[in-house]
């Protein structure tokens, strides 16, 4: 792992370090003249200076950055590979060892307890949306440190002691303060409609734009990984009336699905009417035509039998249908001269009956 | 011992004079070197640095991007309607010994530069209408009315407004800064909120509310309106296709008939006398039943041979 040249990340050599001080020491103890007093004083200070020098060995865990100061001023890019490293300890140097792959997190218009629990924060969450309405959003954006250096000694800021963030690093206020604003920014360009349900991505997509712009305007050295719209809503004060459109346009749909089906209810049935009403005509006409036909042909054979023999047949008919007529019946036979007539009813009654005047 | 008395003093001494002559200059730092307050030395770049003992004093200024954090004011818009403007700038020192001379410390430049950035936001939010500092203002169609959505409103499409008031705050504070000469530099403005005051909250909440009930209202007519619509259309077809059909109906049974009646007159026509007599047999057989009493004169024909069996051919006179 060691170096060469590499003066601003020395590597852990012991022997190396061990090596320099033995060679100091003999040096100054050639010069001095071999007191012992001095040899103890100088082997006390070797001792002092070797544990001051150990303090220097740190590690770089995976996701970790050390940025590295010397008097100071900071050298080069900071160390970012895993293992055992060593830096000049203070007064000297200085490392500031940082989680930056790791994702962080920021609330804005809620603030969640370790329980789960949510409690809102209006001033934050209120806003005016571009239709001149007022909404309340709440959100979340996630984070990460894109460089160390711009994050660490670029930005003053008084912190956020309640998310755990430092004095001097630009995800307290800074941050705060920059989404705030993009988020109202957003907002205000779009309709409450949009910002509570059309749009929510294009609110999401923008705010994050206009922040990341604000942040490296800034120069935080921070990298906004996305932005997310929790719960977007009225304000209380009038979300019932919300509720209520929300209400009416499902009734609305309702209505019209009814409607619909009552259509594809009775269309089909009336097509089926239709068709119906159609073959029941073909049928009668059919029919009509088929029995005309069928008689048409009966009195046609009817009839060349009769040409052949017409007087028979003609008399043959008539007293067919005579017989046919009265067979069964009550008859009353009168001569024209009669002036009454007896009826012989069924069950042998006899009733005279006495003849009007004749016509 | 006297030796080690020595080394002691020695030893003091020389940790005093380091302390004293030597200093670091941080990353997020610069100095300025004062003797007897009178300026010696600025250092803005990291390191260490050495300066006389006792005599020179070091002051230190910040070399980040600070931040001022300008109170909520209420500011009158065009049409002289208060928003309440919460705003915030970034600057830093670009010149300690300036900043020095003009401001001194970073409270006294919040303060001066929170008045400025105040002064000029009031100055641009007065020459604008409310909705250009919110961001959005009403769609037009070609002749120039509003465009209304489905739910009534009109609708809006967002504008860049707000940045470019923005843009020209932050010009104008950097012109005013520069001409102060305060050794700073202005970063950003920015408009944290632009909100309604306290006291309109309930007005815009009874105007919201009723927009929402007007939006309502009108989803719940047009439910009305869909439904009728699409039944009474639906009951318009319904009636199209049975009256259709029925006009199919009577044409098809007409034609129908026609064809009997064709047929038939075809076949009767060939002697209408045997059809007549033939066919008034048939209505003989169908109108008179077996419950009718008929009364018959004797001198029907019928009973031609009741009273006589008659002569045979060739006489054929009868009674």
């Amino acid at each position: 792992m060691y170096q060469p040249g590499g003066s601003r990340q020395p590597e852990v050599d012991l022997e190396q370090i061990i090596g320099r001080i033995r060679q100091n020491f003999r040096r100054s103890t050639g010069n001095l003249g071999g007191s012992g007093v001095v040899l103890a004083a100088l082997a006390i200070i070797g001792v002092v200076a070797a544990i001051w020098a150990a303090t220097g060995i740190y590690t770089i865990s995976p996701g970790e950055a050390a940025a590295l100061r010397f008097f100071g001023a900071v050298q080069g890019d900071p160390v970012d590979q895993d293992g055992l490293h060593w830096w000049w300890p203070a007064p000297v140097g200085k490392r500031d060892v940082v989680l930056v792959t790791q994702t962080r997190s920021m609330q804005l218009g809620f603030r969640s307890t370790p329980t789960g629990a949510r409690t809102p924060f209006p001033t934050e969450a209120l806003m005016i949306s571009g239709d001149l309405n007022i909404v309340d959003v709440q959100m979340v954006v996630q984070y990460d440190i894109k460089s160390l250096v711009d994050f660490l000694f670029r930005v003053d800021d008084p912190g956020e002691p309640a998310r755990g963030v430092p004095p001097g690093q630009p995800d307290g206020e800074t941050l705060k303060d920059a989404a705030e604003a993009a988020l109202r920014l957003v907002v205000g360009q779009r309709s409450i409609d949009d910002v509570l349900t059309e749009d929510r991505q294009g609110v999401e997509a923008a705010a994050k734009t206009r922040l990341q712009e604000i942040l490296d305007i800034a120069q935080t050295g921070i990298n906004i990984q996305t932005i997310q719209l929790q719960d977007v809503k009225a304000p209380e004060e009038v979300r019932d009336a919300f509720d209520d459109v929300l209400r009416a346009r499902q009734e609305r749909d309702t209505k019209i699905n009814q409607a619909r089906a009552y259509e594809n209810d009775i269309i089909p049935r009336a097509q089926g009417d239709s068709e119906r009403i159609k073959r029941e005509a073909e049928a009668f006409a059919q029919t009509r035509v088929e029995r005309a036909q069928g008689e048409a042909g009966r009195f046609k054979a009817v009839l060349r039998e009769y040409r052949s023999a017409r007087e028979v047949t003609r008399r043959r008919l008539y007293l067919e249908a005579v017989e046919q007529i009265m067979a069964g019946s009550t008859k009353i036979i009168v001569s024209p001269d009669a002036e009454s007539v007896l009826v012989l009813g069924g069950g042998g009654t006899v009733t005279p009956v006495p003849l009007g005047p004749k016509p | 011992m006297r030796v080690i008395v020595i080394a002691v003093l020695i030893g003091l001494v020389g940790i005093v004079a380091v302390t004293q002559s030597l200093f670091v200059v941080d990353e997020t730092e610069q100095v300025i070197i004062l003797r007897f307050g009178e300026v010696r030395n600025v250092h803005t770049v990291p390191g260490l640095y050495t300066k006389a003992p006792f005599t020179d004093t070091v002051s230190v200024y910040d070399k980040r991007i600070l931040r001022i954090d300008a109170p909520p004011v209420a500011m009158p818009d065009k049409d002289k309607q208060n928003l309440v403007i919460d705003s915030y700038a970034r600057y830093k020192i670009v010149d300690p010994i300036r900043f020095r001379q003009t401001l001194r410390s970073e409270q006294e430049a919040r303060s001066r530069l929170g008045d400025i950035v105040t002064s000029i936001l009031r100055d641009e939010v007065a020459l604008r209408e409310r909705s250009e500092i919110i961001g959005a203002k009403p769609v037009l169609d070609a002749a120039g009315n509003p465009v209304v959505g489905e739910d009534g409103l009109p609708q809006i499409e967002g504008t860049n407004t707000r940045s470019e008031i923005l843009e020209q705050v932050l010009r104008r504070v950097k012109e005013r800064v520069a001409g102060q000469n305060f050794g700073i530099q202005v970063i950003d403005v920015r408009l944290k909120r632009a909100d309604f005051p306290d006291s309109v909250t309930a007005s815009i909440y009874t105007r919201m509310r009723a927009e929402r009930n007007r939006i309502a209202t009108r989803f719940r007519a047009q439910g009305d309106e869909q439904d009728l619509q699409i039944r009474a259309d639906a009951n318009k077809r319904r009636d199209i296709i049975l009256a259709e059909a029925d006009r199919k109906s009577s044409e098809l049974r007409g034609s129908g008939e026609a064809e009997a009646i064709r047929v038939l007159a075809a076949a009767h026509n060939q002697d209408p006398e045997f059809f007549a007599f033939l066919r008034s047999l048939e209505t003989y057989k169908t109108i008179i039943s077996q419950h009718d009493i008929l009364v018959l004169s004797t001198e029907a024909d019928i009973f031609e041979f009741l009273q006589g069996p008659g002569q045979a051919a060739p006489s054929s006179s009868g009674k």
